[in-house]
């Protein structure tokens, strides 16, 4: 199948981009396009233009500043799944990367893309909400503003970007303290699929082994990423093992009401859902403690 | 039953004694590959022609409606677009296709696009045809449709109930057809069983979802009035009458030329509804038209398997002992009846599996429904009557405390009476199958499976073995359709070959065939090569299949695994007679007795005066240039063309009737294991056995195998179309419609046994559907390890949720299935 | 509806080509139907089969998830674009001599993928091939003589490297 006709713009800066999109009525960005061709090609969007931002290469770095990780939002996934300072310090973000599509989408999908998508079945936006990342938008003029991961995804296919005026241009991801851990699962049919359920865990744990700060997102079972809040009391102080976890994890997945879907009914992913939870949780903690890599 | 008779037996018997085995068996790089891997195969959206056109289709959203109004002209009136049809259009042009089902169903009214009435989700109600493929989409959405929505039927049995919306007015019911047949005495049988074991199973529906989609060029010569399609369609000429009708032509101005084909697995013998569309279109245009079908369209709407809904009884003894069997079926074929309903009939010989059963009843009903018209996919019909079989032993097995693997030994025909008949006529052919189950219970490591379970279970892992016998039964015998339509003037199943020395002294080979990857320019050449011992880089072997120079019979393609019982053979046949005849010319110019020469390493020479011997290419030029040169009164040339029969008969009057020519045999024992918490299965260990007689080929051999498994797994696993009540097909693309990547497919262990078969003259058997063997061996391992907890799966599909839903009813102590 | 068309200029397998086209045309598009690589295939409209794939600027994509303007100066391999000098790539030697397809329709795909993968691994584990043609389907081999040929291209490529 092939797209309906649209205008076509390739700007070479971002300033120029973020002109076009407040200029051009029904224009979409296209960045790694991995998602945004494929719906165009079955017709189901049909913008009017595309302001395509492959070209501008300000966007497109993986940084330090400050302890901080800086993400451009043009930056492919491939080139953060093979990055070690991402592996070491953000596991679950690795974990997600790797598992995210096959190599040729990683090859060409950015994380912007994915995040400003905000496909409720996405990888990255359920580790974004567990690490703390901010997001960073810009618009027309230079106006620039930072919002919480928590915030920025507001419900399906739908951020908290002013449509039509501002882009998502960077993704800045906090430090976490020694003796932090995270990861990331998902449990999907095919490998390559989006996720029936999906759980990113990052978590700090004192010497003592108590947990200090905890979170736990899930994706696939609510319009965006869902903070299972009960789970993070549940693990608040506590130390960790198999019963505490399952704890956490059937605090954290009572009040879920998923979807059902062609693949896994509500039911079916509540169940799962509290399974991988309750592993996430344990591979976090053991991570944090420096037990398993 | 038991042995077939001694003068059935000398019937299917073949003279084999032009093989020299020199070629024959050797692993040689398949001919084929050379140009694929450097991607230059020639597949039908590789042809360009000169003013091409695109044609594309509008679709049905809706199963059941009726078609009110459509408005074409927005359409017609853009740039670039050439043609808009509906079905109206079409009905001027053409008469329905012809049906092959029997009365009433007859009466159903099948044009390529919906008139008054669409089916199906995804029936195409207008076509497009335009500069480009993105012009020809664009047009596409600016036809407008009025439907007024009819309820739709979606389910087999609920169709046959009084009430129940009718897919076609016409024919007055949803029954395509039913037959009802017993072999033996099955009344018997079942009063004199210590135990009867009844289960109802369901067989899902699915596709083979090839790479390449169907796809179709056709280009009208006005000036020579031919009519030039060139497809990927798995047997063109199967479909002459359905070409003719269509486009009004006669046959010998019909071209039909298939190239390089990217996998078909049943898919694509329906194809040749977009064939003749296209036709019709170049010829109203005087263009060439081009369709390529979409990924969407071809899952939506191309091609489905039939679903079967099936209660299976078992007449048992308490020692295992399982004397007869009772199935009831009903079938899903779909809208339309474009292939089926051949699925109830074909191979129900094989109803009974592999094993020494006495009696069998089939009560078989094949319907329509609001759902994509159904085909032969691969494995067809041997794969859902096997799956009621393979079942059926586990269970009885579970109900008697036997190993399935035990029970399949007891049963199992022996080599002792091999060529065995089974209760409705089928000849197997030959086989050592209980030596097959042993060994493949040795190379899977069976018991030491079975041990590790008990350990694992204990630990709270829960592993499921699976271990099922199968077959591939091959070279189908088209005289079955005649059991539930005794009208239809289609029976045998035959093949033709060309073999040609050229005057070089190389050899040209053409075939019948329209293969998709099943390697039969290598494995023709092989033969060729082995017949006439020349050197297998000297023949060269047409790809595909042209009814311009190919021989061909109505039988003609690639399908139902027939290629290396009928296609080599007939390739078999006219390599024999092209080396008597180059036999007859050497002796004459070698002066040497004809009984005396020998044709070896592409020369001829007399036996007794190893001295007095001939190139064969010297001969090659004589026979076609130096002709004064040959024996007096013998024709020049040296072409060679042959066509094989099988000696297969009609159904006789108890439809008893041999209906393949070939019966490999395999076993397949799988390791699974289930994720407690979440239902996920794994296979750990997958190991198959194969005896498809001689081996042409083992790469070919063991690649068909792999695949079969391939879409055995899928099947069980991953790939199953949802439909809602409505009739909506819920995962039309591959976005949720599974296919299995490489991170899916397990590894896997392929052992051989190698009997030749005594019915065809290489020893070849048909292989490489694989008989459904391992969507058997998924689901036996997958039930295996829910046993104990009490579960069990009525369907040829298991997902995690399913097992889960099992699982946690075990738990609470009932069965939610 | 025909659009204001955008000049192009596009190297494949070495060598520069110029085309005009639309913007909505997909780079897949323009190199069967423009420039006549018939050995990128077509198989899916999701990007999900994989059948597309070549080497742009150095990385694997599907290119029928790519426009054609955004190849606008960059540099393509196609499966055609393997063979050197008529002599088959090691990894086209191991696909025949190893039978790793059956039609051929994925098998271009499958070599793109494989070729970016032992670009950046040239030993690679049998999960990190199965890994990297995840994007890949097949429908005729179960991949296994497709993991088994990637393996063994592996080890003559590293062992001519090597000597």
């Amino acid at each position: 199948m092939r797209p309906a006709p649209f205008e076509y713009y390739a700007p070479t800066s971002l300033e120029e981009a973020l002109r076009l999109l407040s200029e051009k009525e029904g224009a979409k960005l296209l960045a790694g396009g991995q998602s945004l061709l494929a719906l165009m090609k079955l017709r189901l969007l049909t913008p009017t233009a595309l302001i395509d931002l492959n070209r501008i290469r300000e966007l497109r770095y993986i940084k330090e500043e400050d302890g901080w990780l800086l993400i451009g939002a043009m930056t492919i996934y491939d080139e953060l799944e093979q990055s070690p300072l991402i592996r070491e310090r953000y596991p679950a973000l690795h974990e997600a990367l790797y598992r995210l599509g096959d190599q040729q989408v990683r090859n060409r999908g950015t994380i912007g893309g994915s995040l400003a998508h905000a496909d409720p079945s996405a990888n990255l936006p359920p580790v974004m909400v567990a690490l703390k990342a901010q997001m960073v938008a810009a618009r027309a003029g230079g106006g620039r503003r930072v919002i919480q991961a928590d915030d920025f995804f507001v419900d399906a296919f739908t951020t908290a970007l002013e449509p039509d005026k501002e882009a998502l241009v960077e993704v800045r991801l906090p430090p976490w303290p020694r003796g932090s851990g995270g990861a990331y699962m998902k449990l999907s049919k095919r490998e390559i699929d989006f996720s029936i359920v999906e759980v990113a865990v990052q978590m700090t744990v004192g010497d003592d082994g108590g947990v200090k700060e905890a979170r736990v997102v899930l994706g696939s079972v609510a319009p965006k990423p869902y903070r299972a809040v009960g789970a993070e009391e549940v693990l608040a102080g506590a130390k960790v093992d198999e019963g505490l976890a399952a704890r956490a994890a059937e605090a954290g997945t009572r009040d879920l009401e998923p979807p059902s879907d062609v693949q896994a009914s509500s039911w079916y992913r509540k169940e799962v859902s509290r399974v991988l939870v309750k592993r996430a949780i344990l591979k976090a903690y053991a991570r944090a403690r420096g037990m398993e890599q | 039953m038991s042995k077939a008779p001694p003068e059935i037996i000398s019937l299917y018997t073949q003279d084999s004694s032009a093989l020299t085995l020199k070629w024959l068996g050797k692993p040689l790089k398949p001919k084929e590959d050379y140009r694929l891997v450097r991607g230059r195969g020639t597949f039908v959206d590789d042809i360009q022609l000169p003013r091409m056109a695109y044609m594309a289709f509008l679709r049905s959203p809706y199963s059941h409606a009726r078609i009110k109004r459509i408005d074409v002209s927005r359409a017609k009136s853009m740039p670039g677009v050439l043609l808009v049809w509906t079905g109206d259009d079409i009905k001027r042009r053409m008469r329905p296709l012809p049906q092959a089902t029997p009365p009433p169903a007859r009466n159903a009214i099948d044009y390529p696009l919906a008139v008054d009435k669409v089916r199906f989700q995804g029936e195409p109600v207008a076509m497009v045809v335009a500069e480009s493929r993105y012009i020809a989409e664009d047009a596409v959405n600016q036809i407008d449709v009025d439907y007024e929505p009819l309820p739709a039927v979606v389910d087999a049995e609920r169709a046959l109930e009084p009430g129940a919306p009718l897919v076609h007015e016409e024919v007055g019911t949803n029954l395509i057809a039913h037959v009802h047949y017993k072999w033996g005495d099955v009344d018997y049988y079942f009063q004199h069983a210590d135990l009867v074991v009844e289960a109802k199973f369901h067989y899902h529906r699915f596709t083979g979802a090839p790479l390449e989609t169907n796809a179709v060029v056709a280009d009208y010569d006005e000036r020579a009035d031919v009519m030039t399609i060139y497809c990927n369609n798995q047997a063109p000429m199967e479909w002459l009458p359905q070409l003719s009708a269509g486009l009004n032509m006669p046959y010998p101005k019909l071209r039909v030329v298939t190239r390089d084909i990217g996998g078909g697995f049943g898919t694509k013998l329906i194809n040749y509804v977009y064939m003749i569309l296209a036709a019709l279109a170049s010829k109203e245009l005087k263009r060439p038209v081009k369709y390529m079908e979409t990924r969407t369209e071809n899952l939506q709407a191309a091609a489905h398997n039939a679903e079967r809904t099936c209660t299976v009884s078992a007449a048992v003894r308490k020692d295992g002992t399982v004397l007869a069997l009772r199935m009831r079926c009903v079938d899903d074929d779909g809208a339309y009846s474009r292939h089926e309903p051949a699925g109830m009939t074909v191979w129900a010989q094989v109803s009974t599996g592999m094993y020494k059963i006495r009696a069998l009843e089939n009560d078989y009903y094949a319907v329509f429904t609001n759902k994509c018209p159904s085909t032969s996919i691969r494995g067809f019909s041997r794969a859902p009557h096997l799956f009621m079989i393979e079942r059926i032993m586990d269970r009885i097995a579970r109900r008697l405390g036997m190993d399935p693997a035990e029970i399949r030994m007891k049963n199992l025909v022996g080599p002792e009476e091999m060529p065995y008949m089974t209760p409705s006529g089928g000849i197997y052919d030959s086989g050592n199958w209980p030596e097959g189950l042993r060994r493949a219970l040795e190379a899977a490591d069976y018991w030491g499976w079975r041990k590790r379970q008990e350990e694992l279970r204990r630990q709270g892992r829960i592993i499921g073995v699976g271990v099922v016998v199968g077959s591939d039964s091959a070279g189908p015998n088209m005289a079955q359709v005649k059991m539930y339509n005794p009208g239809l003037p289609y029976t045998g199943g035959t093949e033709g070959a060309l073999v040609q020395m050229t005057p070089d002294g190389k050899v040209r080979v053409i075939l019948g065939s329209s293969p998709q990857g099943m390697g039969h320019e290598t494995t023709a050449a092989q033969v060729v090569a082995d017949v006439l011992d020349v050197s297998y880089d000297d023949i060269y072997v047409q790809t595909g299949f042209d009814s311009f120079s190919s021989v061909y019979t109505m039988h003609s393609g690639t399908y139902g695994s027939r290629f290396a019982p009928i296609g080599l053979s007939a390739v078999y046949l006219a390599a024999a007679r092209l080396k008597e005849k180059l036999a007859k010319i050497a002796a004459y110019l070698l002066k040497c007795p004809e009984g005396d020469v020998v044709i070896e390493n592409g020369a001829a020479r007399c036996a007794k005066d190893p001295q007095r011997s001939m190139e064969l290419r010297r001969i090659a030029r004589i026979a076609y240039g130096n002709v004064n040169e040959l024996p007096p009164g013998m024709e020049p040339g040296l072409y060679s063309l042959a066509i094989f029969r099988p000696p297969f008969q009609n159904p006789d009057e108890n439809r008893r009737a041999n209906l393949a020519l070939t019966y490999s045999y395999n076993v397949h024992v799988v390791v699974v294991e289930i994720d407690p918490e979440t239902g996920m299965p794994k296979i750990l260990s997958y190991t198959a056995l194969e005896d498809s007689g001689r081996i042409v080929n083992p790469l070919i051999v063991d690649g068909q195998v792999h695949g079969a498994i391939a879409h055995g797994v899928a099947e069980a696993l991953y790939e199953k179309y949802h439909y809602d009540e409505n009739g909506n097909l819920l995962n039309p693309t591959f976005v949720d419609y599974l296919v299995p990547t490489a991170l899916e497919i397990p590894d896997m262990k392929v052992i051989h046994m190698e009997t030749p078969s005594p019915f065809t003259p290489t020893g070849a058997k048909g292989m490489g559907e694989g008989g459904g063997t391992a969507v058997q061996a998924v689901i036996s391992a997958v039930e295996d390890a829910l046993a104990p907890l009490g579960g069990e799966l009525g369907e040829s599909h298991a997902d995690p949720e399913t097992i889960l839903r099992i699982l946690k009813g075990a738990a609470r102590g009932k069965s939610e299935v | 509806m025909s659009q204001e068309l955008r000049h192009i200029r596009v190297k494949v397998n070495g060598q520069w080509y110029e085309a005009d086209v639309e913007p909505r045309m997909l780079l897949v598009d323009l190199l069967r139907d423009v420039l006549g690589f018939t050995g990128v295939h077509i198989g899916c409209d999701t990007g999900h089969c994989g059948a597309c794939t070549v080497i742009m600027d150095g990385r694997s994509v599907k290119s029928c998830m790519v426009l054609a303007v955004q190849a606008d100066g960059s540099e393509i391999m196609t499966v055609e674009g393997l063979e050197k000098d008529g002599q088959l790539h090691p990894l086209q030697e191991a696909f025949w001599e190893n039978h790793a397809l059956q039609c051929g329709y994925c098998t271009p795909g499958q070599l793109m993928s494989a070729y970016f993968l032992l670009s950046r691994n040239p030993n690679p584990s049998e999960e990190e091939i199965r890994k990297a043609i995840e994007g890949n389907l097949c429908r005729c081999t179960g991949y296994v003589n497709i993991v088994k040929a990637i393996k063994a291209a592996a080890l003559k490529m590293s062992s001519s490297k090597a000597g």
